[in-house]
Formats: C-alpha cells, structure tokens, sequence
C-alpha cells in the first residue's frame, strides 16, 4: 500500500497523529491548529489534550479543572505546579493569644476575607484574627451554659447543639468580647434527645422565614429551623440516630442515621429519596457513661456532598462509599485499616454547588483523600466514570520528626502514635501534616515528594518545641491559583505561602480590615456593615433599572406592539415640545423609563449618556428637517401640522433613539 | 536441528528469517505464535505481513534485533516513562527521511511494537517543536486549506485563549 510517492504525515490515521501530538508540550498545541483543518481537528479533539496534560502533569482523563479552556488551563496548571514545587516561600507565625486551653474543635479560615476563626466547644469561646498575621485578634467568650455536642460556623453565626436538645445559635456580629449580653438565641425546648448535628446556611433569608438551620438529634429527630427560631418542619427517624446533616439550602438536604441516607427536598421538605448505606454505625460504648455522646460523634461516620454532581460520600470505618443521586449508581471501596480521616477536596463552593461541567478539559473532576489508620493516604476522584473507586494514588507519606526535635520523635515513637496526624488536598498538591505542624507537600497525581511546608517554630513559641501538640489542622485556600494556607496546631499557627497571591486576593486583606469583630465598637461596625450593604444595594439597583431600561428600548421587554407604539409615540412627541429643553426632555424620558425618578442618584451617573442622547437627538432633528424638506419639494407644499408629522416620523426617530441609547450605554 | 526461526515475509515477498524472541517484540507476531503454536514452536514458522514493505520491514527488524534484550517498562508505569526523551540509540535509528518514518510508524502501529511507536512518534513531534504554522506547513508540505476567515477565527480563539 505504501507505493505511493511522498507519504505524508497527513496520510497516517487520525488516533497516529493524536498520539503524536499528545507527546507535544501543549503550549504549541494551539499555534498548531492553524496548519491545516486536519491538525485543527485533530487538536480540537479533546483525546489530543487530555493526553498532552496527562504527559505534562500526569493527570489522569478526568481531573479537577482549573478552567473551562484548555489553554488556560494549561498555563494556569503550569503556575500553580511551579509555584508549589520552587514558588518563593513566605512563612508568618502567630498565636491566638486568647486562647489559652488550646482547645481547636472547630477551624475556620476564611481565605477571601483574611480571617481564622478558632472555635473551642469545651468552653464555648471563639478567637479570631487576620489570618496571615495573626494581627488584630478578637475574643468572643462563650458563657456558662454549655455541654455542646455539636456546633458550626460561619462569618456572621455559631451555631451549637446542645446536649439537652437545645440549639442554640449566635450572632457573632452583635457579640463581642466588651459587652456580657449574651446574643444567642435558643431554638426548641428542652428534650432527652441530645443533638448529634447541625448545619445552618452561609446565606440566610433576609426574612428569616426560610429554613436556614437544622439538627439532627439522637431520639432520630430532625427538625429545621428558621432564623427567628421556628421549627419549620420535623422529620422523625424512629429507633435510628440522625447523625450527620448537610444542606445546600437550595435543593436538597441530605442526612444519614445509622444503616440509610434519606434525601429530602428543601423547597417542598419532603423525602425524595433513601439509600441503603450498605454497613451499620455501630457503638460499643455504655449509654451510662459520661463521654457517651462524645464518643457517639467521634466516632460516627463522615458525610460529604458534591451537589453539584449529585454524590454522596459516606466513609466509616474500612468501607467508602458513593451514592449519585441522580442515576442511582453505588460505587464503593473497602480498605483493609479503619480510615481515620476523610476530606474532599478543597475548592470553591461554587464547584459543589453550580452544576459540573463535563465537556471541559478534566471534565471537572473533584478529588477525595482518606487518611488510613496504617498512615497511608489516598486520593480518588469522586467524578470519574469508573465502575468502583479507584484510588489515583496511594502514598505512604513520611515526615522528618528527627530533624525537627528528637524528643518530639521520641515521644511520639514510645507512645506508638500515628506520624500523620491531617491531610489536605487540592486539584494540584496532597498536604500532609504531623504532630507539631510537621508538613509535607506531596503531588496529587504521582504522590512523589515535593517540598516541606512547615519550618520549626521560632524559639519564642516554646510550648511547640517540648511538648506533643497533635491538635493539628491544615488547611489550604479553596482558590487553586493561590497556593497557601495554614497549619493550625492548637493556638499556634503557621502561615505559608508559596509564590506570589492572585492580584485580588492581596488587596482585599486591607478593605477587609474594618470589619473585624470585636476590635471597633459595635456600632461603628455595625455602621460600617450598614453602609456596606446600602452600597451595595445601591449598585445591584441601578444596574437593574440600567438593564431595565436598556431592554426598553431594545424592545424586548414590549408587552405587544401597541405599548411600543405608545412609547415611540411619547418619545416623540417629547423631543417636539421639549424644543430643546434639556430638563423637559429628562423629565418626559423619564416617564417612559420605570420609576424614573426615583433614579436622581443614576442621573448623576448618566450625565454623560444625557449628553450622547442630546447629541444623537440633534442630530435627528437636523435630519428630520431635511427631510421635511425633501418632502416639500417632492409633494409640493403640503400643510402638515407638527404632530401628525411626528406620527410619520416617529419611528424613525425611536429607531435613531434607540441606537444612541444602546450606544451610549454600551460605552457608558 | 538448530532452533526454529520465524519467517517474516513482506509485502513484496521478500523472506526474513529472524529468532523468536526478536519476532516477538511485536505483540501482534507474538500472539499470532502463541495463538498457532500453544505448545512452543516446532519448525520454522511463516508469518506475512501484507501490509510492510520489504525495506520497512528490515528497519523494523533491525530495531527489534537491537531490542531483543531491553525489557520496557509495562504499560502501567507508562507515566513514568512518556516523560523520558528517546532514546540515543532510537534517536539515531530513526534519523530517515520523512516518509521512512512514517511507514516506521505505520509498520509499528500495525505490528503492535509500542516503544518503537512511541520513539517514532517522539521524533516527529520532535520535528514540530517551537515552529510557526508557516515553518510547518513548509516542513511537512502540507498546503493550507483554510479560508481567510476561518484561519482568523482561530487566530481570534487562541488570542482570546492566551489573554486570559
């Protein structure tokens, strides 16, 4: 067959040339395509990428993306591997000074705001800071009545459930460390029920009539709450536990009790669905016992939600397992040691909540990792179309305690304590932290070593240097380009940074400075927030009535053709009275546009749009009049008064209006 | 009785009588042995090969000769080894003129012998690195059959691709 003279490379098959370009780098992947429609087509086949980024960063076909393009997800990949593997290394220690139990039950940091949240359920108190630096710490005490069992945060509430089967939630706004009120608000009576689990909504109703927090109780109760403290629904599970609860707050909530996983739907609070977990949670412990509760929620099962692809992660014990609740698919894994720590994946919200996005280049995976009792580690992705979980990869990670401190090393070898203590992973790097903050970075898809985060404490941090600290947690930015994060351990806290930050996320740690809690007096924070939300308001209106009006005169919002008549009718007639008058004209145009004037403020901002529209209005006067003219010569002298002129013309007026409107506004 | 060859005939029926275990660097030979002969071969053995020419085939051979004691990495460790650059010896092996190359790729693909494949494809994408479009087409006489337009529309993507 080969005969033929001057073969060409375009003569190979297609799945040739794929497998030639996928061994190209693929930065000239893109230049490449403009070679011919054969090489354009073969580039644009996605086979072509995967394999090219499975080359270069050894991605496997389905990976957690950074972008919805390839390109740019190549580069933005290629900054985010240099900047963790060499990036320039940026470290700051910090105590939080208040607090002294160095109890950490609940770690919140907040990387887009600069604020850590410390929260300890022993004695109700949470401390926070600037996350980089530790600057500008608040304290808010948490009171006497206590005996949390279960509690979550975000920026502005704590929410608790209580042992005797009160919720109580907080506002952490109004609270501060100067005055003794204390602004909680208790939801339910009290019950023999004790709460196993809660979760509120980061974005809760202005009303407070929607359903915004819910608790799970022992007795198989769970009940969502409004924000005035309204049982808005109960659900009762009988003989089972309700012991974990998630929502999104949109579509669904999501629980699991002892053997099952119930789905609810959020908007009609009924059960749409119930899965079989496949395996008990059971408990060995004496009901009679002091820590039973404690040790009921310690020892439960971990539940994730990727609502955006519809998955529910459930990990106890040796088994993992994962229900899509759209198609129905179980997938699981059993691991031959108990699994100690399960995450998925840090990332923005918006990658669990907006839908996936599969046509993209990774087809948007998301990653899980379980910490096993062996200290081995395990990354899968919970997004890949395999029949069962397979796990990309399995590291045995090793962290250096000899270098760090004999004596720690020591301690920790007589005790026969676990190395690793926490994990964290991103669509790039594997974290894997020790006792003392000990930190490795590992690569996600090749588990090969990187670098070491941590470095040893200053000297003026003793606690750290002679003693077992293995409250420790890391977390890392959910925005994949930036590649920071923390090591808490205790109230010690260890901030790093690799390379330089996005541009707009090192801006915002100043703006975001007056709103922290507790340092100004309530007022003037309070006033602040106040003037915040009103600018806020303020824009989010304009830029309504702006499109509204837009769409006015772009026609698309006419009811029918007579309303648009009607309007084209009084715009014209408004520019034959105006004669000119520039404060007529505002006023008549106003009529046409909703609630004009009630917009004096955007009138201000428009002022120079006025200008165009005056300018564009002359102008068609001045044709208008030509026109007249022609007409004259045309028809003779006809009498014709001023507005039946205008019902001739008035289209065309409203059609040359309208252009100088579109115009005006697309530049404005 | 010397130990029985394999008889590779080309497509222009040119004979070539190579060692097993040279033969069977090729999994398409390989299992076409194992498939005929389950209990080992016996007398020399014949297999055509239709669709290579006598001059590519000898390349091949020669390859498979120079290879018959390298062990490659499997398949799954592929991750680790499509990082590594070609071979010196493959790298000069397989300095030919264009079309040889192809066919060596053709013939590879064909034969089933996946780290010549790789090394020709290597080579190839060798040859693409760091050109224009222009430099390509020059390189690999291929004529453009874009339109104007067309050519722009991609050169607005990939402009809009890189400026963000």
């Amino acid at each position: 067959m080969c005969k033929k003279r001057g073969l060409n490379i375009n003569d190979l098959p297609i799945e040739l040339l794929i497998a030639i370009f996928s061994e190209l780098d693929p930065v000239y992947l893109n230049i490449m395509r403009l070679v011919c429609k054969k090489w354009n087509f073969v580039i644009n086949d996605r086979e072509t990428w995967t394999n090219a980024f499975t080359n270069k960063f050894h991605t496997p076909k389905i990976f957690p993306s950074l972008s919805s393009n390839c390109m740019t997800e190549y580069f933005m990949r290629l900054n985010v591997a240099k900047n963790w593997k060499k990036g320039h290394a940026t470290h700051s220690f910090y105590q939080l000074i208040n607090n002294e139990y160095r109890f950490n039950d609940l770690t919140r940091c907040d990387f887009k705001q600069d604020r850590i949240m410390i929260f300890s359920k022993r004695h109700g108190n949470i401390t926070s800071g600037n996350l980089h630096s530790g600057k500008n710490q608040s304290f808010i005490p948490g009171g006497s009545n206590l005996n949390i069992t279960s509690s979550c945060m975000n920026g502005n509430y704590l929410l608790t459930g209580k042992l005797n089967g009160e919720v109580h939630l907080k506002n952490l706004v109004t609270s501060t460390s100067v005055t003794s009120r204390s602004s909680y608000q208790v939801f339910g009576e009290p019950s023999d029920s004790p709460i196993m689990c809660v979760c509120m909504n980061d974005y809760p109703d202005k009303f407070k009539s929607k359903v915004d927090a819910i608790s799970g109780g022992y007795k198989g109760d769970l009940k969502c709450w409004n924000f005035q403290g309204k049982l808005v629904r109960q659900f009762q599970f009988e003989q089972e536990v309700v012991y974990n609860v998630l929502s999104d707050f949109q579509k669904y909530i999501i629980l699991n009790t002892d053997k099952r996983v119930v789905i609810i739907d959020y908007q009609k609070l009924e059960i749409l669905k119930e899965y079989d977990m496949g395996f008990t949670i059971v408990n060995t412990q004496d009901p009679n016992t002091a820590s039973y509760y404690d040790h009921l929620i310690h020892y439960k099962n971990k539940l994730d939600i990727d609502y955006s692809d519809k998955n529910i992660i459930l990990c106890y014990d040796t088994n993992i397992k994962v229900f899509n609740f759209e198609t129905g698919i179980e997938r699981q894994l059993h691991v031959n040691v108990p699994i100690v720590k399960s995450y998925l994946q840090t990332c923005s919200e918006s990658k669990l909540l907006a839908s996936r996005n599969r046509s993209i280049i990774g087809g948007d995976g998301l990653l899980y990792v379980n910490l096993l009792a062996d200290e081995s580690v395990i990354i899968w992705n919970i997004r890949d179309d395999s029949r069962e979980i397979e796990p990309i990869v399995h590291i045995q990670p090793s962290l250096n305690y000899m270098k760090y401190s004999p004596m720690i090393h020591d301690a920790i070898v007589q005790r026969d304590l676990p190395f690793v203590v926490d994990v964290a992973v991103t669509s790039t790097v594997l974290a894997v932290c020790g006792y003392n903050g000990l930190c490795n970075i590992y690569d996600v898809y090749t588990g090969k070593y990187l670098r070491e985060i941590s470095l040893k404490f200053p000297k003026k941090f003793e606690h750290m240097h002679d003693r077992l600290i293995g409250d420790v947690y890391i977390k890392l930015n959910p925005n994949q380009l930036d590649c920071n994060g923390v090591i808490v351990c205790g109230d010690t806290v260890q901030y790093f940074q690799f390379g330089d930050l996005q541009p707009d996320t090192v801006n915002k740690p100043k703006k975001q400075k007056s709103v922290n809690l507790g340092i100004h007096s309530k007022h003037e924070s309070k006033k602040k927030i106040q003037e915040g939300m009103d600018e806020y308001h303020t824009q989010q209106y304009q830029q309504r009535m702006k499109q509204a009006l837009l769409d006015k005169y772009n026609g698309t919002l006419y009811d029918d053709e007579d309303e648009e008549l009607s309007i084209a009718l009084a715009i014209s007639e408004s520019y034959h009275n105006s004669t000119g008058d520039v404060s007529q004209l505002e006023e008549e145009e106003g009529g046409v546009g909703e609630d004009y004037e009630e917009q004096r403020r955007e009138q201000e901002v428009e002022q120079a749009l006025d200008e165009d529209l005056l300018l564009a209005i002359e102008l068609s006067k001045q044709e208008e009049e030509n026109k007249k003219i022609v007409d004259q010569i045309i028809n003779g002298p006809v009498e014709m008064s001023s507005s039946q002129h205008a019902m001739l013309n008035d289209e065309e007026i409203d059609e040359e209006l309208r252009r100088a409107l579109e115009l005006s506004l697309i530049e404005h | 009785m010397s130990t029985p060859k394999v008889i590779i005939i080309s497509s222009d029926d040119e004979k070539f009588p190579v060692e097993q275990k040279v033969a069977e660097k090729s999994i398409l030979i390989k299992n076409m042995i194992n498939d005929l002969n389950p209990d080992g071969l016996e007398e020399d053995f014949e297999i055509p090969t239709p669709n290579v020419r006598s001059n590519v085939l000898s390349k091949v051979l020669e390859w498979c000769e120079h290879h018959k004691n390298t062990v490659f990495a499997d398949d799954e460790d592929e991750d680790v080894k499509k990082s590594l650059p070609v071979e010196e010896w493959d790298k000069n092996f397989l300095k030919v003129d264009q079309e040889m190359l192809y066919e060596i790729i053709l013939a590879a693909n064909y034969l089933n012998i996946k780290p010549l494949l790789e090394s020709g494809c290597k080579m190839v994408a060798e040859m693409i690195k760091g050109k224009s479009p222009e430099e390509l087409r020059r390189t690999f006489n291929i004529v453009s059959d874009f339109s104007p337009e067309e050519e722009a529309a991609i050169r607005r993507e990939n402009e809009w691709a890189e400026d963000r």
